[in-house]
């Protein structure tokens, strides 16, 4: 039943995805495929605030890493997918799938706005916890040429490789590079090095609540001074850039950047 | 995927043929109803094949290292040389067959054929340009410009677009009307010499050349190396991250084998017959379990069954796949533009 649950969803995905990615759904229903009844859904809103530490991010400023190295960002892009909600019940409701390309820096009007996505097709109800993709799941990844956020002309993808589940490029004095500048576009979609991670989060005492012509907002902070550390600490001067290829070393820092992403709280 | 899906809706248009490969075949792998065939599609699919714009300098196509005429290989090209000539590091494989092929590239790095064309596009060795470039160049082109519209019904070309007409043109390059097949459906005879070949090659190569696309579209170890720690290619190994797999390669489909010299994936050899020999010959951790009794000697074939064989995989020429104009470059798909390759494109052969 569970099987059959989830590529009930994946059709429903694919529906989903012939009309513009964002758009509410305009039936604003979704029928069950286990009771084949007419279920309501809205959508839900992902606010990503990214910070340093304490300090607000911005582009180009100097920051320190818990290696003492002074750091400038100019690109933060990650890839969010494969969104569950959890239920007060502890079971979890499989979103249809959507891919959103998150760009830390967003555009020029706006250089320093948090982004946020929309995640359609949400079941009316309660919510008490998130889990979510950082990256691209494999399937998705292996069927064939993509467009929207998953277009390869946004230079996430690298045939050989898959999406990068992110990339983090800037400038830092410490940095081994003839151009002192740091670049970690991360690869690594399948075993033995995957580099994309769940993130789970619940909400504590706060419920996301999901309705009909309603938007509800869960915002994260995303501390990017997690990118060098926990559990590895990660120098600049020792490690200016990574290669287009799966390895220890892209695993290794996608487990880092797991504990970038802290659930705040939520507007309903 | 319902085989309804692949036959094109309007097989009386004799410029296209709806896919329909011969029912000895398998079903294809490739998803076609995320891409079904369209005559538009096809045919922007072919221009894209054979136009160096999708190289930096518009002197490499795909065609230049995929010639029909040697079914879809780099004819006298050891390794394949691509853009200022620049040798790459492996044999360029035929292009038949495809739509049954679950992963590209000799070590199956690349997992869906529509996303294939970025590898070359984007190595510095083959075509050497970057995806969004390219996509500047079509959409300024004014013949592609109209024809995409007219086929995809967008404002702009995308990759998506791009890729999705590559990708129909390749599916197409289906190859199973040869002296083979025809004898298979009852349509002509094999001589005493084919007939035995064909036997031997069902008792010592169809473990791996198998089925009727005479591949498993699996990995071995040959054992054509004494060093296979010394090598800098590691086959396999570079996608699945196993040391088990080192220096293992995808099974070569043995259809029109007989035109697509030099072989292996390295194109080490132009004989036939040495490199049916060669298989089993240096043995390793990775050599393949079956091979392993040929150890020193390689594989156990005398050289008069060497000849059957080869008599059998003449058989397996296809030359509807290597004259059929469908999968042609025609200078008409471009009018009113010429296909004549520029000055400095005299570096290309
Ligand atoms: C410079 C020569 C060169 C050019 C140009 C080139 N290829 Fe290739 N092609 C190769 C080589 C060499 C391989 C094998 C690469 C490997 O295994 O790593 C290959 C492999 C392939 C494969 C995989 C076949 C299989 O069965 O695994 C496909 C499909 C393909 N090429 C299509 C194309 C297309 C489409 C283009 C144009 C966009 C193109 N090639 C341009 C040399 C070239
Ligand atoms: C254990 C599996 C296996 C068996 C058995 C086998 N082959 Fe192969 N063969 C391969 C693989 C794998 C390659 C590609 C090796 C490489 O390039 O490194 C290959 C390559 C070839 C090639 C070169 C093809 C090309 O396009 O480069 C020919 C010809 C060939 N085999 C013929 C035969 C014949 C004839 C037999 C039986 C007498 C046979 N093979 C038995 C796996 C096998």
């Amino acid at each position: 039943m569970k099987k059959f649950l989830l590529y009930s969803w994946m059709f429903l995905a694919i529906a989903a995805c012939k009309k513009k990615a964002d758009e509410p759904n305009p039936a604003n229903t979704i029928i069950d495929p286990e009771t084949g009844q007419k279920i309501k859904i809205g959508n839900i809103k992902l606010e990503f605030e990214h910070v340093v530490g304490n300090a607000a991010f911005q582009i180009n400023t100097d920051f320190l890493n818990s290696s003492g190295e002074t750091f400038q960002v100019s690109t933060l892009r990650y890839y969010i997918s494969n969104v569950k909600l959890k239920k007060p019940d502890g079971s979890f409701t499989v979103i249809p799938k959507t891919y959103h390309l998150v760009n830390a820096v967003r555009n020029n009007a706006n250089l320093n706005a948090s982004p946020i996505i929309t995640i359609p097709n949400v079941p009316e109800g309660n919510y008490s916890g998130i889990s979510f993709l950082i990256g691209v799941d494999s399937v998705q990844t292996e069927s064939g040429a993509q467009t929207g956020d998953l277009s390869p002309d946004l230079g996430m993808l690298w045939v050989w490789e898959g999406y990068s589940p992110l990339e983090f490029i800037g400038k830092s004095a410490a940095s081994k590079s003839s151009d002192k500048s740091f670049s970690y576009q991360i690869f690594g979609y399948k075993e033995p090095y995957n580099a994309s991670q769940i993130i789970s989060c619940d909400f504590g005492t706060s419920l996301l609540m999901a309705k009909q012509n309603a938007a509800p907002i869960v915002h994260f902070k995303v501390d990017i001074l997690e990118f060098f550390q926990t559990p590895k600490t990660i120098s600049i001067a020792n490690l200016s850039s990574t290669v287009t290829k799966a390895n220890e070393t892209n695993k290794m820092l996608s487990e880092n950047y797991k504990d970038m992403f802290r659930f705040e709280h939520i507007h309903n | 995927m319902k085989d309804e899906n692949v036959v094109l809706s309007d097989n009386s248009n004799k410029n296209i043929p709806g896919f329909a490969p011969p029912a000895h075949f398998p079903k294809p792998v490739y998803d076609f109803s995320g891409n079904t065939i369209d005559q538009k599609k096809f045919r922007l699919g072919r221009m894209l094949f054979y136009d160096p714009i999708l190289s930096l300098d518009s002197c490499i196509s795909c065609g230049t290292c995929h010639q029909q005429s040697v079914a879809f290989t780099h004819l006298n090209h050891t390794v394949s040389h691509g853009i200022n000539g620049l040798p790459g590091s492996r044999n360029s494989p035929t292009l038949a067959n495809l739509a049954w092929s679950p992963q590209l590239m000799w070590d199956g790095g690349i997992p869906n054929l529509e996303i294939q064309p970025l590898a070359p596009i984007e190595n510095h060795v083959e075509m050497g340009d970057k995806l969004p470039n390219v996509l500047r160049k079509l959409n300024r082109h004014p013949l592609y410009s109209t024809r995409f519209k007219e086929a995809f019904q967008k404002d702009s070309i995308d990759s998506q677009q791009m890729l999705k007409a590559l990708a129909q043109f390749m599916v197409m390059l289906v190859s199973g009307n040869s002296k083979y097949d025809h004898y298979l459906q009852g349509k002509a005879t094999l001589s005493n010499d084919e007939l035995e070949g064909l036997k031997i090659v069902k008792e010592k190569c169809a473990s791996c050349h198998a089925g009727e696309l005479f591949t498993d579209f699996a990995y071995h170890n040959i054992g054509l190396d004494s060093n296979i720690l010394d090598i800098s290619d590691l086959g396999r190994e570079t996608v699945t991250k196993r040391k088990q797999d080192r220096r293992k390669f995808k099974t070569p489909s043995l259809r029109n084998m007989a035109v697509t010299k030099p072989y292996m994936h390295d194109g080490r050899t132009n004989d036939l017959k040495t490199c049916i020999k060669n298989h089993g010959e240096f043995d390793s951790p990775n050599l393949d379990s079956q091979l392993k009794k040929y150890i020193g000697t390689g594989i156990a074939i005398s050289d008069e069954e060497c000849m059957k064989v080869n008599a059998f995989i003449n058989t397996l020429t296809d030359p509807t796949l290597l004259t059929d104009t469908l999968f042609s470059l025609r200078t008409t798909d471009f009018l009113p533009y010429s296909t004549k390759p520029a000055k400095h494109c005299d570096y290309v052969h």
